[in-house]
């Protein structure tokens, strides 16, 4: 039996020479491989966190509590010994990672270095999220700090694949709780970024509200009894911005 | 294995060659040239998430091919009930030009086009695949998931059916054989 093609090669040869009778568009073949790219770098950069994470967020846990139990039994030597000299030395020790940081900190000035010293003890935000998640944040951030009446005024805007993380904490409006109660905070927010934007959730048992600021951009509000914290980033979704949330030094609320 | 940024410049690299042939596969596949860039767009994402499971049994091209196949079926399912609706309203259906910003088609090649987008979708499959694409038999199997012996013997109902069509179109018969 012959080949059917064979038989008919004026249609054969159209239908060979379809593919180089269509024409795409030059420009927008060059624009989707640059939409392809991006896609593919945020891809990589949110599974480089999540990775990080399983990684990071256990093995600082881990350090964390065997220095708690070794705090905790210092603790207890020194003061069966001596109680009335319990713990000037272990919270000098405590104290050091942070100075370490804001000294370390190249893209801050002499004067925001003196500042951060001064409040180090008021400091909940980490400064040093590029140490620990070093693929996602592509450098040490840039810290602008502002004493107010009542607190502090801290923003740390770290450097990421796409734009940047923002992380704030205000010590603005003290005794937050007393004067507004949950739904004043979620009304405010709603009427500055709409209704459909807003979900409510809670982290560490404080009221937390997500915002999805546009596509590419969420935030994140929490708000403790001293302190408001805001993240933001481009193209990091809420879990991400939320793991990032769990390393806040969340005040007691007291 | 490769790590992630040489995965990526391996599916840029793969965008280069191919990208071209994909888009004009799916748009060939779907008739609509804007869908067709955001199912190439799929395909390059899906190739770059799925990197690790692509074992070199076949090409690179047979593989995205194979991605880019799957991605136009699942949006063509989708889109099933808003064609049986555009078919009750023809109007509908025409909406959509054979040449636009995106897609520039040869004017002797309209005709040709046309009666290809008219085919039923696996009709249309076969013949991009074997006759545009120039796959073999063995490529295209692996492509369309089906067995050798089904591509050629819908190949060849296909291409008969493509005939009428283009006959429908006003080609004579003396100029198609």
């Amino acid at each position: 039996m012959k080949n059917y093609h064979e038989d008919k090669p004026y249609l054969s040869h159209s239908l060979k020479s379809l593919d180089q009778d269509l024409v795409w568009n030059k420009d927008r073949k060059q624009e989707l491989e640059r939409k392809i790219s991006k896609d593919i770098d945020k891809h990589i950069s949110k599974s480089q966190i999540r990775k990080r994470f399983h990684v990071w967020v256990p093995s600082i846990i881990t350090v964390t509590l065997c220095i708690g139990g070794l705090f905790f039994i210092l603790n207890n030597l020194l003061s069966e010994k001596d109680q009335a000299t319990p713990n000037v030395e272990t919270k000098t020790e405590l104290e050091e990672p942070i100075l370490d940081t804001i000294e370390s900190n190249s893209k801050i000035n002499k004067n925001t270095r003196e500042l951060l010293k001064k409040n180090k003890n008021e400091i909940n935000i980490p400064l040093d999220l590029h140490n620990g998640l070093s693929d996602v944040i592509r450098g040490e951030p840039s810290i602008r700090v502002n004493e107010l009446n009542d607190g502090l005024g801290l923003t740390a805007t770290y450097p990421i694949a796409y734009g940047t993380l923002f992380v704030s904490q205000s010590t603005k409006y003290p005794n937050l709780a007393k004067e507004y109660n949950e739904q004043d905070l979620i009304n405010e927010m709603i009427s500055v970024h709409g209704d459909e934007n807003i979900t409510v959730t809670e982290l560490n048992g404080f009221t937390t509200i997500l915002v999805e600021q546009s596509s590419d951009m969420n935030m994140i509000r929490i708000y403790t009894n001293y302190n408001i914290y805001t993240l933001s980033a481009d193209y990091l979704d809420f879990d991400e911005l939320l793991e990032i949330a769990k390393l806040i030094k969340f005040d007691n609320g007291t | 294995m490769a790590n992630e940024n040489e995965k990526k410049a391996i599916i840029v690299e793969w965008y280069i060659l191919y990208g071209d042939s994909i888009f004009k596969f799916i748009a060939m596949m779907l008739k609509d040239h804007h869908k067709a860039e955001d199912l190439t767009h799929e395909t390059f994402l899906k190739a770059f998430k799925y990197f690790d499971d692509f074992k070199n049994n076949s090409s690179a091209k047979t593989w995205l091919f194979t991605i880019a196949r799957n991605v136009s079926i699942d949006y063509m399912r989708k889109r099933k009930p808003w064609d049986i609706l555009s078919n009750i309203i023809p109007d509908v259906k025409n909406q959509q030009p054979l040449t636009d910003e995106i897609l520039v088609i040869k004017e002797e090649k309209t005709n040709l086009y046309r009666a290809l987008a008219n085919l039923k979708d696996t009709y249309r499959q076969v013949i991009i695949l074997r006759k545009i694409k120039e796959f073999s038999i063995s490529e295209t199997s692996i492509i369309l998931g089906w067995s050798e012996g089904k591509v050629k013997s819908t190949l060849s109902r296909a291409l008969r059916t493509l005939e009428q069509e283009l006959v429908k179109e006003g080609f004579t018969d003396e100029k198609l054989s």
